[in-house]
């Protein structure tokens, strides 16, 4: 008796998507069972300083707040994320309680996982490489011990990711879109997200490359069989306004205020040494699954854990072993890409994706590699905030790959059973 | 047969990944519950501002100067506002007010300057408008460093002598003392000084010693428990006489401030 074939008419995928999901979750969780961490302490005070200050908490007396420090970076290091100072200001002034901030923070973190899951849905057309991708967040999504983004810091990174997507999701479909109207707008928004993304963070600036992948692999898809001299024509006015908003920002931070600012003390001063190289390879490496054990987490601290966390654990090894279950009854045919078209262009979105995953893991090692700050600093279990990009970054590679090495399992399998009939 | 090896191996990749997922899993419970080595330092500060009366002397526009003030966590006078009811004019930081705090020693005979003029001095350098472009008149009208930086605006202020830090992982000590106005140096009234212990009910209550002085426990009526946070808070007197019976001095200079356990 085969248990799984009212799933595969029901469609797996489904089901595996629905699992997929819960252990993302399950993995965003986490995040609840923490305190403020990191910069998270001294923004976790900011409502009780606005309210000593200016006698009481008001959406201007906020904004004033963010606004304020927002200045003081300007003139000071030359920076210019005025995003992060609202987001936090007010998250941290409406959300007093530890719980609704880490909920917040928590919800953050599941959603720009979501979106990336999307994007690589929408990059490949493909419901297998997505679903790998969700079941490889929770093994790639590592806490760090130090500067760890997931837990701390405002959900900065997470913003960030969480705007550069939606950047890449209006790229790819302004370059798809037939309609040159429409597509000038989406672009317009696309610059326009990323704009505000390099104004919650710098890292977002390197990310560039990312947008553009989305938007030529758009073009790509365009519902519009044009030449390419006519694809230039149309697109350039819509890739323009995408590198204006780029560029707009470098000029603004690294033309002007970078050039003004009284009290650069060392952060995103850039050079380059021989050091940068092995950073660079070290912040490369990071990212990889177990690289931030240390060596009281097994199997020590899963015995003295509580039942919650033995709970957690059993949960994971349940969706997991469903995962698997359901992939080996699941024929190729239930992950093959979803039309024909993709098929054909199937090589072609492997090389967007490798791009794409890979900009996002080179983006943060390359801006680490070139601070000479951190020359003396990082190493493979010692990173900064970016490194959540370089994750999500992975995530797109190992599904990449391993796709790509099921694929050709089931073309050999396919030949050989074709031989078998011919003999 | 072929078929269900091949099954196994791509099934040996997926267990790879479950195995990963679920360390990952509990390395990262593990790593949230770290964060909470601070619990105690928060959790003493939030029984200290609500549930001892160790700040009834206190009032609005007074001053306190701390060693242990610091922005980045919760000894600031935005979150001392906000638990007590009390808009300190300022909860300084020990060094903002005499920036060569750490260099000039009692030993060397340096004094550190009055304090009320000190006080007065460093004020305005916290007020904020100066590099605010956006609504810079309404920040520096409605600001409270502003409002206090104003000539005479704190005449009838007290200035204490405030400190709270933990002495053990499971002890904390807070002071608070006036400072006396009239010597030239940071000294405080020995007299005014009121002193409490918080710790947690599974720890033995500590009896500390400051310059020497063995300090009296209250009486119990005076053991305030904290049933929330299972905190416990014990105030403590200055002994009327030394050890070898002498009244103790009218004042103290802060950097000779010693705190251990009898």
């Amino acid at each position: 008796m085969n248990l799984q074939k009212p799933l595969l008419k029901l469609g797996a995928w489904k089901y595996s998507l629905s699992v997929g999901i819960l252990a993302w979750a399950l993995t965003c969780t986490n995040v609840l069972r923490s305190t403020w961490s990191g910069d998270d302490w001294p923004n976790s005070q900011a409502p009780y300083v606005i309210l000593w200050r200016y006698g009481k908490i008001t959406f201007r007396t906020v904004y004033l707040e963010a606004m304020y420090w927002n200045n003081q970076w300007m003139i000071g290091e030359g920076r210019f994320y005025p995003f992060t100072w609202l987001e936090t200001r007010f998250a941290f002034s409406y959300l007093r309680s530890l719980w609704q901030y880490k909920l917040l923070e928590s919800f953050m973190l599941f959603l720009s996982g979501a979106l990336l899951i999307l994007i690589i849905y929408v990059l490949s057309s493909s419901r297998r490489i997505a679903i790998f991708s969700l079941f490889a967040l929770p093994v790639f999504v590592q806490f760090r011990n130090d500067f760890d983004p997931h837990l701390a810091f405002g959900f900065m990174v997470e913003s960030l990711l969480i705007k550069i997507e939606i950047a890449c999701l209006f790229a790819y479909f302004a370059g798809k879109s037939a309609k040159q109207v429409k597509s000038i707008m989406l672009s317009v928004l696309a610059g326009l997200f990323i704009f505000i993304g390099c104004c919650t963070y710098e890292y977002a600036f390197l990310l560039f490359p990312a947008v553009i992948i989305m938007y030529w692999s758009g073009i790509t898809r365009s519902e519009i069989q044009i030449e390419w001299k006519q694809v230039v024509k149309q697109r350039i006015a819509g890739f323009s306004i995408i590198a204006a908003a780029w560029m707009g920002y470098a000029i603004f931070v690294f033309g002007f205020l970078r050039t003004k600012a009284v009290a650069i003390n060392g952060a995103y001063v850039l050079s380059v040494s021989w050091k940068s190289v092995y950073i660079f390879v070290s912040q490369l490496l990071a990212p990889l699954p177990l690289t931030n054990f240390s060596g009281s987490d097994f199997p020590g601290r899963l015995l003295g854990f509580r039942l919650e966390a033995i709970f957690g654990a059993l949960l994971m090894i349940i969706f997991y072993t469903y995962f698997i279950r359901v992939y080996r009854n699941i024929s190729a045919k239930e992950f093959a890409p979803i039309d024909s078209r993709m098929k054909e262009e199937q090589k072609f979105s492997r090389l967007n994706l490798y791009l794409f995953g890979s900009s996002f893991v080179i983006a943060p090692s390359f801006m680490l590699a070139i601070q000479p700050l951190w020359w003396n600093k990082a190493s493979i279990v010692h990173s900064y905030l970016g490194i959540l990009i370089s994750e999500f970054g992975y995530v797109i590679l190992f599904a990449t790959l391993f796709d790509r090495y099921l694929s050709n399992q089931e073309r050999a399998r396919k030949v050989h059973l074709q031989k078998k009939v011919v003999r | 047969m072929k078929k269900h090896r091949k099954k196994v191996r791509n099934s040996g990749t997926l267990i790879l990944l479950l195995v990963l997922a679920t360390l990952t899993y509990v390395h990262n419970f593990a790593d949230a519950t770290r964060t909470k080595a601070r619990d105690f330092d928060y959790a003493g500060w939030q029984v200290l501002t609500k549930s001892t009366d160790l700040f009834s002397n206190v009032h609005s526009k007074d001053v306190f100067i701390s060693l242990s003030q610091n922005d980045a966590y919760e000894t600031n006078a935005g979150s001392f506002y906000f638990n007590t009811g009390i808009r300190l004019a300022q909860l300084f930081n020990t060094v903002n007010i005499w920036p060569n705090y750490g260099t000039c020693t009692v030993s060397s005979r340096c004094l550190l300057g009055n304090v009320r003029k000190q006080v007065l001095q460093t004020l305005p350098n916290f007020n904020r408008g100066a590099l605010v472009t956006t609504k810079r008149s309404e920040q520096q009208t409605s600001d409270w460093v502003g409002i206090n930086s104003k000539s005479g605006a704190l005449r009838a202020s007290k200035i204490w002598d405030f400190d709270e830090y933990p002495i053990t992982g499971s002890t904390m000590i807070a002071y608070l003392a006036l400072y006396d106005e009239t010597q030239t140096t940071a000294s405080i009234q020995l007299h005014t000084l009121r002193f409490v212990t918080i710790s947690k009910f599974s720890a033995p209550v500590l009896n500390p010693v400051l310059n020497g002085y063995c300090l009296v426990r209250q009486p119990k009526a005076a053991v305030k428990i904290n049933i929330s946070r299972s905190l416990r808070v014990t105030y403590w007197n200055l002994p009327k006489l030394d050890q070898k019976g002498n009244p103790l001095p009218k004042s103290l200079d802060i950097r000779s401030f010693a705190v251990g356990t009898c």
